[in-house]
């Protein structure tokens, strides 16, 4: 056991590493304050949004459902997210070959390294779960007993998850051995855990026939999509019953579950995991043709830089999952379950009603606010130029020793980052004419808008990299999972979000070109500005790279 | 030709790394750079190629300030760095024409040199591969190759030995003289007292942070104890300060 604590110990140490290192006082107030914004802000969307679902059900006394739809969109995203954890604490971390040697037992590698997710998923939890559960238990004004079991059932809820997302990617992984293109398996291996996660969840839903009026339809349908993944998902249905009537028996059951489960996995992930990760997926060398004539290429500088950009970003499975995929795999997941949704349990004349309503709120300045709000949030996820500078490492200095002023080599590091969330963008804006129908007008309004807020995201998140850039890695997992710096897209964006409501809220009643005009003009004057002094201070800027 | 004149530079503040060092390589001179570890050679590298700014002095390569003129100094020289971990994820193909495209070597010229070169470390044959499955020795190579693609004036070189196999240490030492002979720079830091001895004009040897003798080796043995090994020398000089 105390191996176990203590491998677990130094496996998250190596995971949200050295931030206390070297650093002065003011700093860690600082970062505990920036901290508590940021977890204060996202529990407040989360709250908020709760709030108004557990009201609305209220009307109709199905407020229970949303512990339902709650537990359910818990578990969906602990799969989700466990996956990609998965794949990096289980595979990528390329820590084995120093823990290998130790004298541990297979099965304390395997609890510790679960341990590591779990630690994640509650984080998580703490952001996602914690607020909306307090709401619920104002707003039914419960007991004691209500919040005890409920902290109990959040503790033991993850774990189920966690096993299903790991028990596929090991499945997954175990197939690496006759792979000949590796690093292609390694980027490709999340995506399919995801796609048979989602498969496997709502591969019996979407198919009840209910004709009631619209609010309780589309309440039955929540609840029965609900009752169809908890048919595949044990857990949903104890907790929703621990959780709603404070049961403590329920929570035993869930417990109980839980606890075979893991034993289960335990025996089977001892011999799956091993057989799959050592070695297996190291990518050694490939034997290549000669170079020919036709290999021998001209391109601009310019060109050449932003290529090699586009390959690192594609090559390196890591900073593909990790920087790219989020901001992209998200959109396409949530508004494909949003639209299958709505099409398979609703009559045609409803489906009309409802974007026939959707279409009058969208075309509006509140409308274009939230468009630019989901993109800002969805490419806040996009860590391309936040880690423009520590991707390269320690060969960053090699910027600083060509021949290629600082600024250029900026804009051609911005480019990738631009051209994925411009694809984020494009995704947000072909769900929003697909449910809304709007006006083509409308769609190159919000993409141009979208594309300057992009643009200037870009800009500040490279100086954002640049005021601490994060060299000194060994594996690329530490770029993306080590760095502090992946909060600031947070922080900006809720600034960004900020700017476009107080500039959209008064405008509220008159036409959204009017907010468009208010909300471009604006935003190219900062983006002018942001590039001037990235400009101007270029040499500065760079002092850290060295 | 490389001039340092009066650099200092300071990590931390009132312990100097770099202090006051004047230095100046003519062309047509190979100059080894000699220290014991954290004397200060990796840092004076870095202030020639423009990767560190010195806090005090000049520094000219080809009569053109690194700070001032940073681009023009910067594209005559070819740097190798003492880790050759770069980029790893390109093929050694891949790596070569990114770094003509930023040097503009014309084509014709490049498909000439990226032959020459890389047939001369042996390495030709696994251009199409990508470099994290090369040996150290071979990304030490296709740095090498990377670096000299354009034919530059000044040759810098950190610890370039590092990794190399008999045969390429060789010709690689062959071409530093030969590059030396057309009348260019050659600088490199180097632990390999032997090398140096063989290869140099005139070494330097730094130690914490100056530079405490410059001259030929004769020049060392006549100033100390003429009967000591390289080694006893280089001791001497570094205990000594």
């Amino acid at each position: 056991m105390n191996k176990i604590i203590s491998l677990t110990k130094v496996l998250l140490k190596n995971s949200f590493q050295k931030y206390s290192e070297n650093n002065k006082k003011t700093s860690k107030v600082g970062k505990i304050i920036l901290y508590g914004i940021l977890l204060v802000y996202l529990m407040g969307i989360f709250g908020f949004l709760s709030y108004g679902l557990i009201t609305t059900l209220q009307q109709v006394h199905q407020e229970a459902m949303f512990i339902g739809i709650f537990l359910l969109g818990l578990a969906l995203l602990t799969i989700i997210q466990s996956i990609i954890s998965a794949t990096n604490v289980f595979y990528f971390s390329k820590d084995l070959d120093y823990i290998l040697p130790l004298p541990l037992k297979p099965r304390e590698i395997l609890i510790s390294k679960l341990n590591v997710i779990l630690v994640t998923e509650y984080v998580m939890e703490l952001i996602f779960a914690v607020a909306p559960i307090i709401v619920y238990g104002i707003l039914t004004s419960a007991g004691a007993m209500f919040y005890i079991v409920s902290l109990l059932v959040l503790i033991i809820f993850p774990i189920i998850p966690i096993l299903i997302a790991t028990f596929i990617i090991m499945v997954i992984m175990s197939f690496s051995k006759g792979v000949k293109n590796k690093d292609r398996f390694k980027l490709i291996a999340p995506l399919l855990g995801i796609t048979l996660a989602l498969v496997l969840s709502f591969a019996f839903s979407g198919t009840s026939e209910l004709s009631e009026a619209d609010l309780l339809n589309a309440l039955t349908q929540a609840n029965s999509m609900v009752e169809m993944v908890s048919d595949s998902l044990p857990i949903i249905k104890p907790g929703i019953n621990a959780i709603v009537n404070s049961s403590f028996i329920e929570f035993l059951k869930l417990l109980g579950i839980t606890a075979i489960c893991y034993i289960v996995f335990i025996l089977i992930g001892n011999k799956l995991y091993f057989r799959g990760a050592v070695g297996n997926l190291d990518s050694g060398a490939k034997k290549g043709k000669n170079i020919t004539g036709k290999d021998i290429k001209i391109n601009s500088v310019g060109k050449s830089y932003v290529a090699k950009e586009f390959k690192i970003l594609f090559k390196n499975p890591i900073f593909f999952v990790q920087c790219i995929l989020p901001s992209i795999l998200m959109p396409v997941v949530f508004f494909g379950i949003f639209i299958l949704s709505i099409n398979s349990n609703n009559s045609q004349e409803a489906i009309n009603e409802f974007k026939n309503v959707l279409s009058g709120f969208i075309e509006t300045p509140i409308g274009l606010a939230a468009i630019l709000t989901i993109t800002e949030f969805l490419t806040s996820m996009l860590y391309i130029a936040p880690t423009a500078i520590s991707r390269d490492g320690r060969n960053a200095i090699f910027m600083k020793y060509i021949p290629v002023p600082y600024h250029k080599q900026l804009v051609y590091k911005g480019i990738p980052n631009v051209v994925f969330g411009t694809i984020t963008s494009i995704i947000v804006l072909i769900f929003v004419y697909v449910v809304a129908k709007t006006s083509i007008l409308f769609l190159l309004t919000a993409f141009v808008l979208n594309l300057v807020l992009l643009i200037l995201q870009t800009i500040l998140m490279e100086l954002v990299d640049l005021r601490k850039p994060k060299l000194e890695w060994s594996t690329e997992y530490a770029v993306v999972k080590q760095n502090m710096n992946l909060l600031w897209p947070f922080v900006l964006n809720l600034l960004e979000i900020g700017i476009i409501f107080i500039v959209s809220i008064p405008l509220s009643f008159t036409n959204y070109s009017i907010t468009a005009g208010i909300l471009l003009v604006l935003h190219i004057i900062i983006t002018y500005f942001a590039n001037k002094y990235m400009y101007k201070n270029q040499d500065k800027l760079f002092e850290k790279v060295s | 030709m490389i001039k340092l004149e009066n650099i200092s530079k300071s990590y931390v503040k009132g312990k100097k790394s770099v202090d006051s060092l004047n230095l100046e390589i003519k062309d047509g001179e190979i100059f080894g750079f000699l220290g014991p570890n954290g004397a200060g050679k990796t840092t004076t590298i870095k202030m020639i190629t423009g990767i560190l700014n010195a806090d005090e002095g000049k520094i000219l390569v080809d009569d053109k300030d690194i700070k001032k003129d940073s681009i023009s100094a910067k594209k005559t020289i070819g740097f190798v760095p003492d880790t050759p971990d770069i980029f790893l994820k390109l093929k050694g193909i891949e790596y070569l024409n990114f770094m003509g495209d930023i040097y503009e070597v014309p084509k014709e010229i490049r498909k000439q040199r990226i032959e020459e070169l890389t047939k001369k470390f042996e390495i030709y044959d696994n251009l199409n591969e990508e470099m994290q499955g090369y040996s150290h020795g071979m990304r030490q190579k296709i740095i090498l190759c990377g670096a000299l693609l354009n034919n530059p004036k000044n040759w810098i070189l950190d610890e370039p030995m590092t990794g190399l196999d008999p045969k390429a240490s060789y010709d690689l030492k062959e071409m530093m003289r030969k590059h030396a002979k057309e009348g260019n720079c050659v600088f490199f830091s180097t632990h390999v007292l032997e090398v140096a001895e063989k290869l140099c004009d005139r070494v330097g040897i730094i130690n914490k942070g100056k530079l405490i003798f410059v001259g030929t080796f004769e020049e060392m043995k006549t100033k100390l104890k003429d009967n000591g090994t390289l080694e006893e020398l280089f001791l001497e000089i570094t205990q000594d300060e």
